[in-house]
């Protein structure tokens, strides 16, 4: 079996048995209430989630992911606060920088060829320092935080109040839309194709015309739009931007995404992985919750699965070389043996 | 228009001020077998490095179909229709065989793949040639040799007019050698040239319909496929005038003392039924083919590896298992991959050499520096290091000097067995002859020598006993008598003298 | 992609199971009641004594329990946690909040799902059924008062701040400065966040007493801790004469004010504030109070002490925290 399949089968295993954990133990866990805002909790680190899938596919990782939410936050939160400026307006200079965000992240791996993981930690701490620098400031000079009254920014954060899905907020629509969009860029187009090419084997995916450069740069912005998409609902959620929000989601993002199957490698993992990460996360937290544990719980059990499913991605290549090379010996064995 | 496909014309081309090619012409016609032969450095595969835009040529000319051509890099090449299916596989593993081939040249509308359209082109692509793939298999499910097949297809979808097959046999078993030789007929059929390199000289013999043989950057003769004679184009391969020293060598078992002795050691497709013993003061030359299992036994032997049945006596007792207990008993490996198995290349020379002797440098867990510095010294003497110095950072040496730094490892130590990997590949001549040095100094101190090489004037330059191993087997034995370079080829190949005329 | 929308309708069957009642009206005296208390961070002084306060008034009540959540110094972990407390049908929060801005939706929320919301020391934007403090404005004034008089009208002052956007910090420092407009030669020279951080606000009052050698005559911490940093930031400067004001009142403070590490701070009984928040809650809960006309949330302050050297000992081993 393929160890993208038994991942799958796993992880996909792990978050039925949590459901039925804390299904059965606990009352008020499978009321539409809790089903939906477990789901809008974690439609913010899915979305996110969804830009460092593609960007842990090609082999890389985006630390800074989280930063650059928090970034195109406190943009809109600020030009509201400080100019009469439409609300799209300010959405729209927010994807601006959120773009240029990614390119940079893109400029710094592709271009300059510093490992992701260092550019990506770079480019987070500018984000982080962009934040407080745009803030809005109180009557001393400090950065505070002040609430939006923009009846867009409430929208964004608000819930469907009828029809089949009453009572399911904005911002999972958007997940769920998000997820099956960008399931389809990778399964289905030459962009999806070229990130599992350039993830798994560089050298031939380049022999084969694919651009290792424009590869990871649409990788990185796409991460960057998902950054900015979440950030509406971010935004929508708190109707506040503080300085440093964000920083933090992109280790839920990627804990999501290693949960689901992706591997560091590259060249593995998929969306929909992703989407059984995020959820299991979740429900994990939420969960955790009930029985009263510390919420710190939540973390230790994270930790747990993950290295565990590390461990597994570790020991499942070796154990199919292992089997492969066993396997084709004695199929030379028996052929001696003719 | 021409009848080659491809007209190589005086190559030339220079690795740091040494002449890899002088001047070598190389021609292949339209839809023939073309073999390249020749031993390990004669320079085929920079040749073939050159034809496919790997390396740029230093000079010389080439002409595909009569017009003459610049090729650049890899994509130049595959433009034109030369394809590689090389040994280690470029293909993407967690992608399926359609996504493979179709990779860089997908049929899609504004970035949008049309899968069904994929799926049947490669599909028919598949039943055309009846290989036993189909097109969503994901590669990393894939054997070596359907692998291989996919490489096969993924040259023929670039409509590639000639493919160069680099040791395509060397991980097959036979059956799957069949198979490839098979479609190898059917390329030919269709016109396809192909420029095969193998060191597997009876399947060469076969197949080809001609055979170009390099030997030390220069060609040395084209054979047509009528006048092919297993011994003349082994002689072209070795050269005619040969030095005395490594022309032939005299071969005997010594009467010293047994030091180690392998009963019967089997690792489950990497070698089978591998008995040999070693005396004391013996050199004994592991040879064959790339692939045959030697490392894996010097290896299996040091502990490195484990393998599943058999045993290992050293002096008459068991071995302990594991590498530091087989170190501590007085055994050293110089292992095939210096830069990423024989040294650490960011430390210098002295620390080095002390990483296999803290048993004696240090004490509580502490390093004895000024005992350590001591060893430096000593390292630097005994293998004669240039620069004489051993602070120097070992990454930064030559070739020779980093293989030296291997050596002096293990030459600080009081050695009883030493086990050596392809101890010159790489290595320029001056150092190759003090490496030489070494093992025979090694030996007359009657410390027991294993050493695996590929290198038929090496083995012949060193060898008290020499053993061929084939995929996996110890296929022959040479313990007396004058044994010449011909005889060490053709037993690596399978053909064993003194069998062949019966 | 199958896989997926199997999965999306399994939630939906699963949704449409569990449809839930709304909550009747309950009775505070009889029926079993959660109550959530969300603090900024569990594990700071105040925080558990807040905590320990709304417990032992719920062992009086009997039918109370009490979940302590960790907001663990961030916002969105709060708002998340607030969320989490709705969506679970819990029958009140008590929360202390993080940010000031970030939490108004959550509270709003909840209080529109009908869950009883008082904060303690920290509220929001929005309006909820009370909110127990600390007196903040007037401790501001008190402190800039005693600064004041301790420097005879002249000298420097230096205030290291609370998180930006946090209610507690903006209303100190609005008392400070607003008494001390009264004091024409005193100046305020810098003031830094420390985000409540005792090794924080140690090194930023070790880079205050670089920036100005000499200069400095006192200095206003937003809480304890970060006085307590900035207390010994002195005292491993060797610099002596600086009056170092806190807020709040905890054990530590208090004891280096009876060491002469810090100079004094406004005292609070913690235990008590967090009994006052739960009876507070308890009488709402069952009621008919109706706050959607209400402009503002009720706030009841507790009593400050002024503490110093010289009264340090009227604050009884029993009532530190």
């Amino acid at each position: 079996m393929r160890q993208e399949t038994l991942r799958r089968i796993i992880s996909f295993g792990l978050l039925l048995v949590l459901l039925l954990v804390f299904g059965l133990t606990t009352d008020k866990f499978f009321t539409a209430n809790n089903i939906y805002n477990m789901l809008r909790e974690c439609s913010l680190v899915g979305i996110l989630a969804i830009g460092v899938t593609l960007v842990i596919i090609t082999g890389g990782n985006d630390l800074s992911c989280g930063a650059l939410m928090g970034l195109s936050c406190m943009v809109i939160s600020s030009l509201l606060y400080y100019t009469e400026l439409p609300v799209g307006w300010c959405m729209v200079i927010a994807l601006a920088v959120s773009i240029l965000g990614g390119l940079l992240n893109g400029f710094c791996v592709a271009i300059l060829r510093i490992p992701d993981f260092i550019a990506t930690l770079s480019t987070k701490f500018i984000f982080i320092g962009l934040m407080y620098v745009v803030s809005i400031r109180d009557a001393y000079g400090s950065p505070t935080t002040q609430s939006i009254k923009n009846s867009t920014i409430k929208w964004l954060g608000s819930k469907i109040g009828s029809g089949p899905l009453d009572g399911m907020y904005y911002c999972t629509i958007a997940f769920i839309i998000l997820a099956i969009v960008v399931q389809f860029i990778l399964k289905n187009t030459r962009t999806g194709t070229n990130l599992y090419a350039i993830g798994a084997n560089r050298n031939s995916a380049e022999i084969s015309g694919i651009s290792f450069v424009k590869t990871k740069m649409s990788a990185f912005l796409i991460s960057a739009i998902c950054a900015f998409v979440a950030s509406l609902f971010f935004l929508g959620k708190s109707r506040a931007a503080e300085p440093g929000g964000g920083v933090g989601y992109e280790f839920k993002a990627i804990s999501a995404t290693v949960i689901g199957g992706c591997a560091f490698s590259g060249g593995r993992g998929d969306i929909i992985g992703t989407v059984i990460g995020v959820l299991f996360m979740r429900v994990l937290e939420n969960g955790i919750l009930k029985f009263g544990f510390p919420t710190q719980t939540q973390q230790l059990l994270t930790g747990i699965v993950i290295v565990a499913m590390l461990i597994f991605d570790a020991y499942y290549n070796e154990f199919m070389v292992e089997r492969t090379r066993r396997r084709s010996a004695r199929l030379r064995e028996k052929e001696a043996v003719k | 228009m021409s009848s080659n496909i491809i007209e190589m014309k005086g190559i030339v081309k220079e690795f740091s001020h040494v002449k890899a090619l002088k001047g070598v012409d190389f021609s292949v016609k339209k839809g023939e077998v073309h073999a390249l032969l020749g031993e390990n450095g004669a320079g085929k595969s920079t040749l073939i490095k050159i034809l496919t835009g790997v390396y740029p040529k230093d000079g010389g000319e080439i002409f595909f179909d009569g017009e003459p051509v610049e090729i650049n890099s890899r994509e130049d090449a595959t433009r034109l229709g030369i394809s590689v299916v090389f040994q280690e596989f470029s293909l993407i593993p967690t992608l399926s065989v359609t996504q493979n081939i179709m990779l860089g040249k997908e049929i899609h509308k504004l970035g949008v793949l049309n899968k069904k359209a994929m799926h049947k082109e490669i599909d028919d692509l598949i039943k055309r040639f009846d290989f036993p793939l189909k097109p969503d298999d994901i590669i990393e499910t894939l054997s070596v040799a359907q692998k291989q097949m996919v490489e096969i297809l993924k040259a023929l979808s670039t409509d590639a007019r000639l493919i160069v097959m680099d040791e395509p046999t060397a991980s097959l078993s036979a059956k799957e050698s069949e198979m490839l030789y098979k479609i190898i007929e059917q390329l030919r059929e269709r016109g396809v040239a192909i420029i095969y390199i193998s060191h597997r000289l009876e399947e060469v013999f076969a197949l080809s319909d001609r055979i170009t043989v390099l030997r030390d950057g220069q060609l040395e003769g084209v054979v047509e496929h009528e006048d092919i004679v297993p011994d003349k184009v082994v002689k072209m391969m070795i050269g005619k005038e040969l030095s005395d020293a490594t022309a032939s060598r005299p071969l005997a078992v010594s009467d010293a003392e047994t030091v180690l002795e392998v009963k019967d050691l089997c690792s489950l497709g990497r070698f089978e039924h591998v008995s040999f013993d070693v005396k004391a003061g013996e050199v004994l030359v592991f040879t064959g083919l790339v692939g045959a299992g030697r490392t894996e036994v010097l290896r299996a032997i040091f502990g490195a590896d484990k393998f599943d049945s058999g045993e290992i006596l050293f002096h008459g007792k068991k071995l302990p298992k594991g590498t530091g207990k087989v170190i501590a008993e007085g055994f050293g490996l110089v292992p095939e991959d210096r830069r990423t198995q024989g040294f650490i290349p960011l430390l210098s020379v002295e620390r080095n050499a002390a990483c296999t002797n803290y048993d004696t440098l240090s004490s509580g867990g502490f390093v004895k520096v000024d005992k350590e510095k001591e060893l430096g010294e000593k390292a630097v003497e005994i293998v004669d290091l240039r620069p004489r110095n051993s602070q120097v950072i070992v990454g930064n040496l030559s070739g020779g000097n980093q293989q030296k730094a291997v050596l002096a490892k293990w030459l600080t130590r009081d050695l009883k067995v030493v086990l050596i990997d392809e101890p010159t590949v790489g290595i320029d001549i001056g150092a190759k002859d003090e490496i030489y040095n070494f093992v025979e100094e090694l030996a007359a101190k009657g410390v027991a020598v294993i050493l695996v090489s590929s290198d038929v004037a090496e083995v012949l330059r060193v060898a008290h006993r020499i053993i061929v191993m084939k995929e996996g087997y110890i296929i022959h034995e040479f313990n007396n008598g004058v044994v010449t370079q011909e005889d060490v080829l053709l037993a690596c190949s399978g053909i064993i003298p003194g069998e062949k005329e019966a | 992609m199958k896989k997926f929308l199997a999965i999306v309708l399994a939630l939906a069957v699963v949704m449409s199971l569990g449809i839930s009642a709304f909550a009747a009206d309950k009775d505070p005296y009889t029926d079993e009641l959660r109550i959530a208390w969300i603090a900024t961070a569990a594990t700071e002084a105040n925080c558990t004594a807040w905590g320990n306060g709304i417990k032992n008034e719920a062992a009086y009540w009997g039918n109370v329990t009490v979940d302590t959540y960790d907001g663990e110094k961030s916002a969105d972990k709060q708002i998340t946690l607030v969320n989490d407390c709705i969506a679970q049908e819990y029958d009140g929060i008590i929360i202390q909040t993080y940010n000031k801005a970030t939490l108004t939706p959550a509270i709003e929320d909840a209080e529109d799902a009908g869950i009883p919301v008082v904060c303690i020391n920290m509220d929001s934007d929005a309006v909820c059924h009370g909110l127990v403090s600390m007196t903040d404005y007037e401790a501001g004034a008190v402190i800039a008062n005693k600064i004041a008089e301790a420097l005879g009208g002249e000298g420097n002052v230096v205030v290291i701040q609370a998180t930006p956007g946090a209610a507690r910090g903006i209303n100190l420092e609005a008392g400070f400065q607003d008494a001390l407009k009264a004091f024409d030669g005193i100046k305020i020279l810098d003031e830094q966040s420390a985000d409540w951080n005792m090794e924080k606000a140690n090194t930023t009052m070790q880079n205050f007493l670089t920036s100005y050698p000499g200069q400095i005559n006192a200095v206003f911490a937003h809480n304890d801790q970060m006085a307590e940093g900035a207390g010994m930031a002195c005292q491993t400067a060797g610099v002596e004469g600086i009056q170092i004001w806190g807020a709040n009142g905890e054990t530590k403070a208090l004891e280096y004010i009876e060491q002469g590490i810090i100079t004094g701070t406004v005292y609070t009984n913690c235990y008590d504030q967090g009994a006052t928040a739960l009876r507070l809650l308890m009488m709402y809960i069952g009621s008919d109070v109706d706050i959607s006309d209400w402009d503002a949330t009720p706030v009841i302050k507790m009593p400050p002490i002024t503490v110093t050297k010289d009264n340090v000992d009227t604050i009884t081993a029993d009532q530190r925290w």
